[in-house]
């Protein structure tokens, strides 16, 4: 980020291409809609963009992009009247699998397991399912999620073991 | 139900991404952004840069290379320095070993050639004293003419005497140059060893052309020194008579002798 604030564009794409995969999955978890999540990726990279001249290395670039998805996913909750710990919504779903007829046996239950287990890390609770998505999308640690949450370490802790929990009964109903 | 060892363990293993959520995820999560929003946020960024290259002002664009030529500039100026006061310093010593006390050769050698000047610079003041007792009419050589006139004064009497006493041995006279004297300019910036008495001709005809000039003071001092230099040698009638107003002769030394 300090190469792209003096000017290195090169230095910016290798920056890209390295969180755009984990940031959109996070946005899109969080919004439950593409083309929602399209537009809030990209403001959340144009936010980057703009800050460039003003970045301080105080922390890891993730840390700093995780915290401005968070604040634009914040600013985009708040606009539609709810906040992100009720982002919650079941009239915009993500896309549902492919119908089982068109798929062979293996394919279609790695399938089926893959939708379950998405399913149910979006009916997990907000603050839980931001804390799942921080360390496995951002590959975060507890420290760095609980700065970007601004709740303690232990919190972070909590709330995951029982995201943990509850994707476990999940999967074993599922099996 | 819950078990808090059991809980533990799981979070441990999926902090460390070795569980089977963690792995269960990656196989589940394989969305991506689509091509076309990949490259529109990078030809932003791209404009971006390529815009704050644009509306950087001057001083930002030339800031920081006029600093460092202003520093590197600085930075030469100031080892200039440095080096000309080590040369100084470097100097200084030699200057020293130049001020201490020379071979006893080459002092015996500067020793008698001030002694010499000294000498002659009495001889000067002496005659300027026979002649202010002879003619108190006679105008008194210029204080700043020469540096020669003001000498004399400073000399300590013994020197004096050994002048006076030089001035009156014709011998060593006559084998004098007339140093002392100003009768002669162009002998006077001569180097002192290499001056010899000018032909007893071409300094009369010197003396009178300084008369004809106007130039009396000069030429009764070079009149003078003619006589003491070349004793006896006949002056022509107006030099003689002029010498004879100023109370003395080219016969004088060798009358008195």
């Amino acid at each position: 980020m300090l190469a792209y604030r003096d000017g290195d564009a090169a230095a910016f794409a290798e920056l890209y291409q390295r969180h755009r995969g984990g940031l959109y999955r996070f946005v899109l978890r969080q919004c439950r809609d593409r083309a929602r999540a399209d537009e809030l990726f990209q403001d959340i990279w144009m936010n980057v963009i703009a800050a460039r001249s003003r970045y301080m290395p105080s922390a890891k670039f993730s840390t700093f992009l995780y915290l401005c998805a968070r604040n634009r996913l914040i600013d985009h909750f708040r606009a539609k009247g709810r906040n992100l710990e009720e982002s919650d919504d079941p009239d915009d779903p993500l896309d549902p699998p492919a119908p089982a007829a068109a798929q062979p046996d293996q394919a279609l239950e790695r399938r089926q397991r893959a939708a379950r287990l998405l399913a149910a890390i979006e009916a997990l609770p907000a603050s839980q399912r931001e804390a799942f998505l921080l360390h496995e999308e951002g590959e975060l640690t507890l420290e760095e999620i609980a700065k970007i949450t601004g709740v303690g370490r232990e919190t972070v802790k909590s709330r995951l073991r029982y995201a943990l929990s509850r994707l476990r009964a999940h999967l074993e109903e599922a099996l | 139900v819950s078990e808090p060892g059991r809980d533990d363990e799981m979070l441990d293993s999926f902090l460390e991404r070795r569980s089977e959520i963690n792995q269960a995820y990656r196989r589940a999560a394989d969305e991506e952004p689509s091509r076309a929003l990949d490259s529109s946020i990078l030809s932003a960024s791209r404009a971006a840069i390529s815009d704050a290259r644009r509306r950087r002002p001057w001083a930002a664009r030339w800031g920081a290379p006029l600093a460092a030529a202003a520093v590197l500039a600085l930075a030469v100026a100031i080892g200039m320095q440095l080096r000309d006061q080590a040369e100084l310093a470097l100097e200084a010593p030699d200057a020293a070993v130049r001020t201490e006390p020379r071979s006893p050769a080459l002092e015996t050698q500067s020793k008698s050639k001030r002694t010499e000047q000294e000498k002659e610079t009495a001889r000067a003041k002496t005659r300027e004293g026979v002649e202010k007792r002879s003619d108190a009419a006679a105008p008194p050589p210029a204080p700043a003419e020469s540096e020669v006139s003001q000498r004399p004064r400073e000399l300590k009497p013994e020197a004096r005497q050994n002048a006076e006493k030089d001035e009156l041995d014709d011998s060593v006279l006559s084998q004098r140059p007339f140093a002392a004297g100003k009768a002669d300019e162009s002998t006077r910036a001569a180097p002192q060893g290499a001056r010899e008495p000018a032909a007893p001709e071409a300094s009369l005809k010197k003396i009178q052309e300084q008369y004809a000039r106007g130039e009396i003071e000069q030429a009764d001092r070079a009149l003078r020194q003619f006589c003491v230099d070349f004793p006896g040698h006949s002056l022509p009638a107006e030099l003689s008579s002029r010498a004879a107003r100023l109370a003395f002769s080219c016969n004088q030394r060798s009358d008195g002798k």
